[in-house]
């Protein structure tokens, strides 16, 4: 897996597990639409399925998404990856990461793993094309050493997909 | 100097940015070159021009454009804007300007000059810092460093803190004792002596960092500072206790997150030759707008004496650095500078917010309002669960400056921000201080209620006016909720129910309850556009048997006349010589009793009658009259009719009134209550034009206690004003929608209103979740008014 180093974070905080565990009984009541949880016993990394769209270029597609909470979730913002094989997608690398701001610098305290992966979905459901971003090779080089993407710089520059 | 004149030359002074800050508050358009900006504003003053780009010029007075400019043009001075000899041109030598401090503000006599370059002298243009019991000024050139290299003047900041007051606002959880080392700047430093230090350094750097980065970082200048501190016996003393330590803290001039520390890239710091790591993120990642750098504590590396401390970096923009002796505040004591509830911010204010975020949005640009509907619920479900923690709010928190009206829960606030230290909205994700945390007084009521209510239970439903209830799924579930079950004033007192006996002296909060909490017969009003392009109302028939029944009760001595306007000229209704409501109005009103689901409908709730329908047998002459609307019938136009209802926020928010005080003078005379409700406007006004509906009522012919309100000259809250009874006038300000109102009225063109005091970008933010969006730019949105007022006249 690509990110070891979020595996070995420290445990959450005390706030952080009851905030995860509310979210996590709001996803069983609620899921977000072409979503499912893998069910674990690790409240800290949650594995869940997306299906692509359909009517997108994603469509009857499944991909699994990684998201790892900080201690001081959710004034941090997890750590969200796409398990290789990751989707071909201009803003995802193949090693998984997203770039994508609300998992970087505009992440919110309110916003939810569930209204991230609607975000993610839209972010999949509008692309127009399958491809990877152009500097892909040069990133997934720079992060073979387990580097997590939230230590990545983005540069978010496109607001289309 | 004449009002225009003054004005003129003042705007001369004006940047783009002053002039559309101008502009926004004006609600006008922000289009355009600089000149067509200021023309705008100065159209405002001469009054011939007013009323062709600005139609509702009741709103704000020519004396109102130029305490705008007034204001704007002395806050601008204050932050030390260049004077005029700069202004616009590009001027490289910013140290001609001098700053007019000592004119503006009279009782600082002595200018406090602290800079981080040491001199004390006012030598070019200074900036003030923003803090109140701070105000030193410093060295434009010393502290604002723009991203990028810019020509011309320095951009100024709008709310400048020097660097100091920064620090106090990073971590509200370390209070600065005192300050051994004063921010020094880093400086890149090319003396020979150093050279050999700084080589190994960029050696080190090398090892440690990926090569892709230190490349890019080598880019960057090597930054350094060297400074010696004195720490007393004392202050060893002090530092012994535990909650006092000694920091070292570094912060970026000019960060765009102004109250936050921030490390250069490749941060190396030592203090007496050990190094102590600075930040916890790789050397060459960049801070992001999110990340938070923190102080480290070098308390176990000093001494007593003289300390030694370096700082370098590989980073080409400019940090300062400081050590300070701070004493650590627990998470109560922070809790504790957070003012009391009564003390952040008034009732009112809080309940305006609400009611502007509920009840419609900001009229922001009229040109979208192309759609002849909107759709308008009843009532709004805000979610009480803090964002953060995800269980119900304790203590609703929010930051004062903040739009919207999603609060979050203080202490997991607080608390999550002893950790993070980021003091952002997580509602909108603006930047703020403790300082600016503030306990919501609507919310809070609310969550305090439901203190001890089930964990599941966290949702209200809100209506426009600021009453409440909790959400349920079913009935069944509501009755067992007991009085929490119920609606709710918007004060967080228990709106009475229909069964309570009514005294007379209580007549007028059972009318204002009625107002208030319509839960029970939801009626539908349906209003649609005819071919004619005239509104219709229609209204399901049950509507009047319940509301008459409740009409008859109350009022049975105290007959009521409602005489509605009739959109045609003739005008049925005018000499008030009849009892009988004005069925005949033109057809432009039909009141159909169809239902009104099929009319791509409002649906309304209004529980009672309205006063122009026929079937309504109380609606009879009495000694209290009221007159519903007037205007000159000159401007009447008989048929076609199109208007869209103002929103009156007189009416709307009225009813929110402390009950008390409105019982109290309805037991004086209890026929006036009838009158009490200053809600009674149905203006109209497209967007063109005012097309009054209904011809005026000769004030003269209220034989009672009548309200005439908005006759074609008079300003709504003067009439009110005026009235003797007028315990329900305080509402008026209370709302404070008084522009509004005032708005509503205007003997000239009226659009509907705009943007006076609302903006509710943020809306649907947070809390809101109700799924209709409530375009805040449209102004027939507002058609709540109508709403209100129909719900008024029927409780009279």
């Amino acid at each position: 897996m690509t990110s070891s180093s979020a595996a070995s974070r420290k445990a959450l905080s005390k706030i952080a597990c009851n905030r995860l565990q509310k979210e996590l009984v709001e996803w069983q009541v609620n899921p977000p639409a072409g979503f499912k949880h893998k069910v674990t016993d690790n409240l800290q990394r949650w594995v869940i399925e997306v299906n692509g769209a359909s009517g997108t270029l994603y469509a009857n597609e499944t991909y699994q998404l990684q998201v790892d909470f900080p201690e001081h979730y959710p004034m941090e913002a997890p750590q969200v990856i796409f398990i290789p094989p990751a989707p071909l997608h201009p803003h995802i690398y193949s090693n998984g990461h997203i770039c994508l701001d609300i998992l970087y610098d505009s992440w919110s305290p309110a916003m939810t793993a569930s209204s991230i992966c609607i975000s993610i979905l839209s972010m999949l459901s509008s692309s127009t094309v399958k491809q990877r971003p152009a500097d892909n090779d040069r990133y997934v080089k720079n992060c073979r050493n387990g580097r997590s993407p939230k230590e990545t710089r983005w540069w978010f520059h496109d607001d289309k997909v | 100097m004449d009002l225009v004149a003054s004005c003129k030359e003042k705007l001369a002074y004006f940047r783009i940015k002053e002039l559309k800050d101008v502009l926004t508050q004006l609600s006008l358009s922000k289009q355009g070159k600089k000149q067509d900006l200021v023309d705008r504003i100065l159209a405002l003053l001469s009054e011939d021009q007013v009323s062709k780009m600005w139609p509702k010029k009741n709103t704000v007075r020519k004396e109102q454009v130029a305490e705008l400019v007034d204001d704007t043009y002395r806050k601008m001075q204050i932050s030390g804007a260049p004077d005029l000899a700069s202004k616009g041109q590009c001027i490289s030598d910013s140290s001609n300007v001098k700053i007019k401090g000592e004119i503006e503000d009279p009782f600082q006599s002595d200018i406090k000059v602290r800079c981080l370059c040491g001199r004390l002298l006012e030598t070019e243009s200074m900036i003030k810092c923003e803090d109140p019991r701070c105000q030193v000024w410093q060295h434009m050139s010393c502290v604002i460093i723009p991203e990028k290299p810019v020509e011309g003047n320095l951009p100024v900041p709008e709310l400048f803190y020097c660097e100091m007051c920064r620090l106090s606002r990073a971590d509200p959880f370390w209070v600065t004792i005192q300050h051994p080392l004063h921010p020094v700047k880093l400086n890149v430093t090319n003396s020979p002596t150093d050279g050999e230090w700084i080589s190994l350094c960029i050696d080190f750097k090398l090892r440690i960092c990926e090569v892709h980065s230190s490349l890019f970082s080598l880019s960057n200048p090597v930054q350094t500072v060297e400074k010696t501190f004195h720490l007393t016996r004392a202050d060893k003393d002090l530092l012994s206790k535990q909650e006092y330590d000694v920091q070292a803290w570094c912060m970026l001039l000019n960060d765009k997150v102004a109250f936050r520390m921030q490390w250069p890239q490749y941060a190396d710091l030592q203090v007496n030759g050990m190094p102590v790591r600075a930040i916890n993120r790789p050397g060459s990642q960049l801070l992001g707008a999110n990340g938070r750098d923190d102080g480290p504590i070098i308390t176990p590396y000093t001494k007593d004496g003289i300390n030694k401390i370096s700082l370098t970096g590989c980073d080409a923009r400019i940090f300062c650095l400081g050590v300070r002796i701070v004493k650590r505040r627990t998470l109560q004591q922070v809790l504790n500078v957070i003012p009391k509830e009564s003390d952040g911010e008034r009732f009112e204010d809080a309940l305006a917010r609400v009611c502007r975020c509920v009840g419609g949005g900001t009229a922001m640009d009229n040109d979208d309002s192309d759609s002849d509907l909107e759709v308008v619920a009843d009532s709004f479900t805000v979610n009480l669960r803090c964002p953060m923690s995800g269980s119900r709010m304790k203590v609703a928190g929010r930051f004062k400056p903040c739009l919207h009206m999603g609060c979050f829960d203080l202490e997991v606030f607080v608390e999550m921000n002893q950790r993070s230290r980021k003091w952002q909205c997580p509602i909108c994700l603006k930047n703020y201080a403790l300082e600016n945390v503030i306990i919501d007084p609507y919310f809070n009521r609310i969550t305090s209620k439901m203190r001890y209510c089930g964990e599941d239970v966290a949702e209200i439903e809100v209506k426009p006016d600021g009453s409440w209830r909790v959400k349920t799924k079913s009935e069944s579930e509501r009755r067992d909720l007991g009085e929490l079950g119920r609606w709710y004033l918007p004060d967080s007192t228990l709106a009475p129910t229909d069964e309570e006996i009514i005294p007379k002296t209580e007549v007028l909060k059972q009318v204002k309850q009625e107002g208030v909490s319509e839960g029970h017969t939801g009626l539908k009003l349906g209003i649609r556009k005819n071919r004619n392009g005239v509104w219709e109302f229609s209204k399901p028939e049950d509507m009047n048997t319940s509301s008459d029944n409740r009409l008859q009760v109350p009022f049975g001595d105290h007959e009521v006349k409602v005489i509605p306007m009739s959109s045609s000229a003739t005008g049925s209704g005018r000499d008030g010589e009849d009892a009988s409501v004005n069925q005949d109005g033109g057809g432009n009103f039909d009141f159909s009793t169809n239902n009104g689901i099929e009319m791509d409908s409002f649906s309304l709730n209004v529980d009672s009658a309205y006063g122009f329908s026929g079937q309504n047998p109380s609606a009879t002459v009495g000694d209290a009259e009221v007159i519903v609307l007037s205007d000159s019938d000159d401007d009447i136009m008989p048929s076609g009719t199109i208007y869209r209802s103002e929103r009156n926020d007189t009416g709307g928010i009225n009813f929110p009134v402390a009950p008390s005080g409105i019982a109290d003078s309805y037991g004086e005379d209890p026929t006036l209550g009838t009158g009490g409700n200053p809600c009674l406007g149905l203006f109209s006004g497209n967007d063109d034009d005012f097309i009054p509906l209904w011809p005026p009522l000769a004030p003269g012919t209220q034989s009672g206690p009548g309200f005439q309100l908005f006759s074609s000259e008079a300003d709504v809250p003067d009439t009110l004003v005026g009235l003797p009874h007028g315990s329900i006038n305080c509402s008026t300000s209370m709302n404070g929608y008084t522009l509004a109102s005032e708005t509503a009225m205007g003997s000239a063109t009226l659009v509907p209103d705009s943007s006076v005091g609302r903006s509710d970008a943020d809306m649907n933010d947070g809390l809101v979740d109700n799924p209709l969006a409530f375009a805040g730019d449209d102004p027939s949105l507002q058609i709540f008014s109508s709403h209100e007022t129909i719900r008024c006249i029927s409780a009279f």
